[in-house]
Order: C-alpha cells, then structure tokens, then sequence
C-alpha cells in the first residue's frame, strides 16, 4: 500500500528524499521548486512512512499526507466568462492542487441557464477522461435541484457539485454536493469561505478513498506510478515536455502528455523488466486534451497477472 | 440621494438572495459605482424565471469643459495665439485630441507641460469657444460601466433582456425565456416605488 504524501522544505538536501523514497520503492510524482523551497509530491510504502518522517524532521521540513495526490480532478464551470471565473471555479481549483492532486479547469460551451443549460457529447467525453468532476455551480436551491442535473446526469466519474444553499439532500446524479461555494464575486478568503474548501477537499478525498478501494477488489496490473517511472526511463523525449506535469496519474492510468500519433507505438512498446509490454497490460489511446495520449491499465482480471 | 441608501436584493429562495447582494456589492465596488447609485432594487425569481434590476443614478456629474482643466487667454495680437495654462494633467490626452481636430496638428504646440498654444487668426471667438469645448463626459463613462455592471449581474443564462435608461434612471428586465408584459409592469411598479421614496426625502428636506 502506497501513502501520498507531500514534501514542504528547503531545496538544501532534498535529493536526500528523492534517493530515499527511491530505495524504498516508492514514487516522486511530482517536484516543484519555488526559489529556494521545494515541493514534492510522492508515494511512499505505508510502513516506513516513519523512516521519511525522520529525514524530514533532520532536514526541518514539513510532510503531509495528501490524498488527493496522484488524482487527476476536472473543475467544470458553466462558461469560461466572468460570471463564473476567476473567483470560485479557479479557487476551487488551485485548493485541490495545495492538496496534490492535477486539476484541469474548463468552462462549458453551453453550461449557462436553467432549460437552455446543455453539456457537448466532447465536454463530456474529456470529463470521463478525468477521476472525479467538480461542478462549480450557482446561488438558488431551485436550479441545482431541478435543472442543472442535465449537465452530469450522463457522466460515468463521480461527480461532485458545488453551490450556495445548504441542501438536506444531494441532487439528483451527483454523488456528493458541498454548500457555501456558490456564484462569489471576490477571492475566497474569508473564514466560511476556506472552511467550504475544506469540506470540499475532504468530500472529495473521501470519494477518491473509495474509488481507490472499489479499484483495489480488482486490482490494476501495475501501479500507474510504475508506468510513469517506465516511461521516463524509457521515453527520453518526455523530459523536454515543458508542462508541469509531462505524465498526469490518474487512478487506473496516466495522460502522457506527447503527441499519440507519434509516440503510440513506442509507449506500446515500453519493457517491463518482469517480461510482459505496456501494449500488453494497458490500453493507449487518444486523450480529449489536445493531442496527448491516455493511458487505461487492464486489471488482474483482464491479463491475469499483476506485476 | 446618498449613496445606496437604498439596496435591497429579493427573492423568494432567500440564501440566493443573500449570495447575490454579495455578488452586486463586489461587482459595484470592482467597478467603482458604489457612490454613483442612489437606489437599487434588484428581485430575482429563478422558478418563472426573471431578473429584474430598478436603480435610481446620482445626478451631479456636469461634463468637462476646458475652462475645468485651464486657463484660457490670448496671446498679444501680433502672435495670433490662443495660450491654455494648464492645471489639471487628467484630461490632457483628450484635450490635445479635440484640439488637434478642430484646429489642425501643425497649429497646437505644447512648449513646456503646462502650456499649450494655439495658433489662429480668430484669437478672440477661438478663446471663447475653446474655453466651452467638452472634452470629457463622466455621465457617458458612468453609463458604459453600469451597462457592464448589469451585465456581470444578471445570471448568464438570461438572454432576453428588456431595458429603459434615462438620465437618472434604470430599469432592466432579464430572462432565459420570452419577457412577459407583466414582470415589465411589476418593474414599473418598482420603479415607481423607488423614485416615491426619492419624492418624499425632497419634501420633507424642504
């Protein structure tokens, strides 16, 4: 079992982690460097969660656990235009990225409205694509009761939605609905306002927690930060992606972030040392997201192995 | 009128209707128009749906003429200059603007900051009318952010929209489906009942 855990320190000694996690047969999803602080984001092995403790403790940093580390969130605002942006949906966003996970955010076509509120059968398909959705939606117990289900009643992630009123009971197709996140028209600062983002963290860590233990009935052929290390040892290229995050995790996968129609045949074709191809234990196919790849790994019940 | 002195927002879901007072202050405040508004009613339905906003403008705002923004007077005959001294910098892009228009680029000249000279054969009537020129509007400028105002409030989905803007006045009436003559009366009435309350403080100041 492997525990996400977020790394806050100093740049001095951090390879000091890096080689640690790495003996231990953990992962570092991600590194940041702000100036002389750095970030990391990683999975380490539940029993010496203790060992990293101590490290951390010498080297004067701060670890965490973060569970939405590894997850790869969409936030889904009706429009992209200032009705809705950037207050909320983006706060909403960057507060679940301080919890580790990646986090797209976009703005619906024709997301606006009551009867007129309508979701592309593309905006839907790139939500599929993602772990779980947020709906940033509005003000009126009305709307979020009766109408605007239209736009997840047909996606297949979990979907949690967001709004002002505090509602006895979730609306319909949603699985979870966090109150006091409506339409806000400045940054959310005040005391009520972080107190609702952290709700909705924890709501969604919850719903992920049992995303991952729904997954772990049929497990996955191999860990997707197994895939990542792969990729980056046998994927030279994936280095020069400029984005902050070349290989997103995802639960059952990773969005590679490299062109499909050239790479295809090489993720395929990437070796695992126990014998068997990543073609073998995993789908690869095109992602929603420009021209970038997903990858989908099959379950023990599928290949009948794990490795 | 003081500044909002009236404001109230009302629906029949009442956290909507506090969740969008909050909305119309950060969105008046961001486009500073707090003090431009005398009264505000706003009452939103989402159930037929509607949205209707009634505000009464603070008057008082005269346009800018030259004379605001500087001394006229002109030069010594044989120069055939009109000479503006300067003493407030705020409007001069505007300023050299309307005057480059009216009397050619090659006639204005600004020898220092504060100074600007036109050369023209009509000294005497050039000073007259330069120093009544408008040369900005800050009733024109209130009513383009208002008008943007209005349109960052209203819930995005309503689309049809139904509007009459006086001098003082503005009435707006929002929906996603066809405007029904009767929320167009209900806005009147609000209206009415606003400007009411601006009758009796005039009364009763006098």
């Amino acid at each position: 079992m492997l525990e996400p855990i977020m790394y806050e320190g100093g740049v001095f000694k951090h390879n000091l982690v890096i080689e640690l996690i790495e003996d231990l047969g953990g992962y570092v999803l991600q590194t940041n460097y702000m100036q002389t602080e750095v970030m990391i984001q990683m999975l380490c092995p539940h029993e010496d969660v203790s060992m990293l403790e101590d490290l951390a403790k010498e080297l004067r940093a701060k670890i965490t656990r973060a569970p939405l580390t590894g997850t790869d969130i969409i936030v889904i605002a009706p429009t992209l235009s200032y009705h809705h942006l950037p207050h909320h949906a983006c706060d909403v966003a960057e507060y679940m990225r301080r919890q580790g996970a990646n986090t797209t955010l976009i703005g619906l076509a024709r997301g606006v409205g009551r009867r007129i509120a309508q979701i592309s059968a593309k905006e839907r398909a790139l939500t599929d694509e993602h772990d779980l959705a947020v709906f940033t939606l509005g003000n009126f117990e009305d709307c979020l009761m009766n109408e605007k289900y239209v736009l997840y009643k047909d996606i297949e992630v979990p979907c949690v939605i967001t709004g002002t009123p505090e509602l006895s009971t979730t609306p319909a197709y949603a699985r979870a609905y966090v109150g006091h996140l409506g339409r806000i028209a400045h940054r959310l600062r005040n005391e009520g306002e972080i107190g609702a983002l952290d709700k909705l963290a924890e709501v969604v860590g919850t719903i992920l927690d049992e995303q991952r233990h729904e997954i772990s009935k049929d497990p996955l052929t191999t860990h997707p930060a197994r895939i990542m290390k792969e990729i980056k040892e046998q994927i030279p290229e994936i280095n020069k992606s400029l984005s902050p995050a070349p290989i997103t995790l995802q639960l059952m996968g990773a969005r590679v972030k490299l062109p499909y129609s050239q790479y295809k045949e090489a993720i395929e074709n990437i070796e695992f040392e126990e014998g068997p191809k990543l073609g073998e234990i995993a789908r690869v196919l095109p992602s929603g997201v420009r021209d970038y790849m997903l990858i989908r790994i099959l379950p023990k019940s599928v290949t009948g192995f794990v490795i | 009128m003081k500044p909002l002195e009236v404001f109230k927002v009302e629906s029949p879901d009442e956290t909507g209707a506090e969740a969008y007072d909050s909305v119309i202050r950060d969105v008046l405040a961001d486009l500073e128009l707090t003090t431009v508004l005398g009264r505000l009613w706003v009452e939103i339905d989402p159930a037929e749906p509607f949205f209707i906003f009634c505000a009464l403008i603070r008057t008082g705002l005269p346009p800018i003429r030259v004379s605001d923004v500087a001394d006229v007077t002109t030069g010594t005959p044989s120069s055939k200059q009109v000479i503006l001294e300067l003493t407030n910098e705020e409007y001069v892009p505007q300023l050299l603007g309307r005057l480059r228009m009216e009397y050619g680029h090659e006639n204005i000249e600004q020898p220092d900051k504060k100074t600007m000279t036109i050369t023209t054969e009509e000294m005497a009537e050039a000073s007259k009318s330069i120093a009544d020129t408008i040369i900005a509007d800050p009733r024109r400028e209130i009513e383009v952010r208002l008008a943007d105002a209005l349109l960052r409030i209203t819930p995005e989905g309503f689309r049809v929209r139904h509007h009459v803007s006086t001098g003082s006045e503005m009435l707006f009436v929002a929906s996603e489906d066809a405007i029904q003559p009767e929320w167009i009366k209900r806005a009147e009435g609000m209206m009415a009942e606003l400007k009411e309350g601006s009758e009796m403080e005039v009364s009763g100041d006098a």
